[in-house]
């Protein structure tokens, strides 16, 4: 498959593209693999309130939303961070991956996080 | 009562129990074979970690990386969400409010969902959940 329109792929983003109210999560323990799991059963900390970008380029090819950098996170469990979890208002987990690197976090301080790229790949 | 569905896959009850569908963690060997992103997540690939945190092939990355949560090697047993449903089912997931042992800025205890069962049958994982409810 050689080719797919970008009008394709940013059908599949546009239930994240510019959307407000977005959540992140960063989780401890395993990575999340429900809404619950990463906003309430494995969280550490969260960001609310979270405003997606307009669907672009992605760096290397196909399409992507960004979140925005986080840069004042509120850590609610001293835990070691090793996830990340974005889910929208009505409690549905859009994406969960892996942080760069487990940190140490602890309870009452901000936790900070660059922007995350949600990519669909052009077709190899 | 009536249980309120928040979305297609995620039911409360009075935000004591929830039933949520999600995928299995499942193990599998670790191998060239396995990191293609046909079998598992893309993000699944030498030098990035598994579901639990452990660092896939440490051995094949020349930078230091951490490992603080483990490491699993070339025929280990690594772990990861399957979230495609390619090795087993999505299943429908019980969780119940449960107060914890940590502390909050309050100094109260924390309550987190713990997961306390999971079924393949939507139902049978609806009246689990009832059940669970009305214990309380």
């Amino acid at each position: 498959m050689p080719y797919i329109n970008d009008a394709i792929l940013d059908g599949g983003l546009t239930t994240l593209a510019s959307q407000t109210a977005r959540r992140m999560d960063i989780c401890y323990t395993q990575e999340p693999t429900t809404y619950t799991e990463a906003s309430s059963t494995y969280t550490c900390g969260n960001k609310t309130g979270l405003a997606m970008t307009a669907i672009s380029d992605g760096a290397t090819d196909g399409r992507r939303v960004q979140t925005p950098a986080i840069t004042d996170g509120s850590v609610t469990a001293s835990q070691t961070a090793g996830w990340w979890g974005l889910s929208d208002a009505s409690a549905n987990l859009h994406a969960a991956g892996a942080l760069s690197a487990s940190q140490a976090v602890t309870s009452g301080n901000t936790f900070t996080l660059g922007a995350v790229s949600i990519t669909l790949r052009d077709a190899a | 009562m009536t249980p309120n569905w928040l979305n297609d896959n995620l039911c409360s009850f009075d935000e004591k129990v929830r039933v949520e569908k999600g995928p299995q963690i499942v193990e599998l060997e670790c191998s060239d074979e396995n990191l293609q992103d046909s079998v598992t997540a893309p993000h699944y690939k030498v030098g990035a970690r598994d579901a639990y945190g452990r660092v896939i092939m440490p051995e094949r990355v020349e930078d230091k990386v951490d490992m603080k949560l483990g490491a699993v090697t070339e025929g280990g047993t690594m772990s990861v969400v399957d979230w495609r449903g390619k090795h087993a089912p999505h299943l429908w997931k019980v969780y119940q409010l449960t107060e914890t042992e940590e502390l909050g800025k309050d100094g109260k205890p924390v309550s987190r969902f713990l997961k306390v069962s999971e079924f393949q049958d939507k139902d049978e994982a609806i009246a689990a959940a009832a059940a669970l409810y009305g214990e309380n």
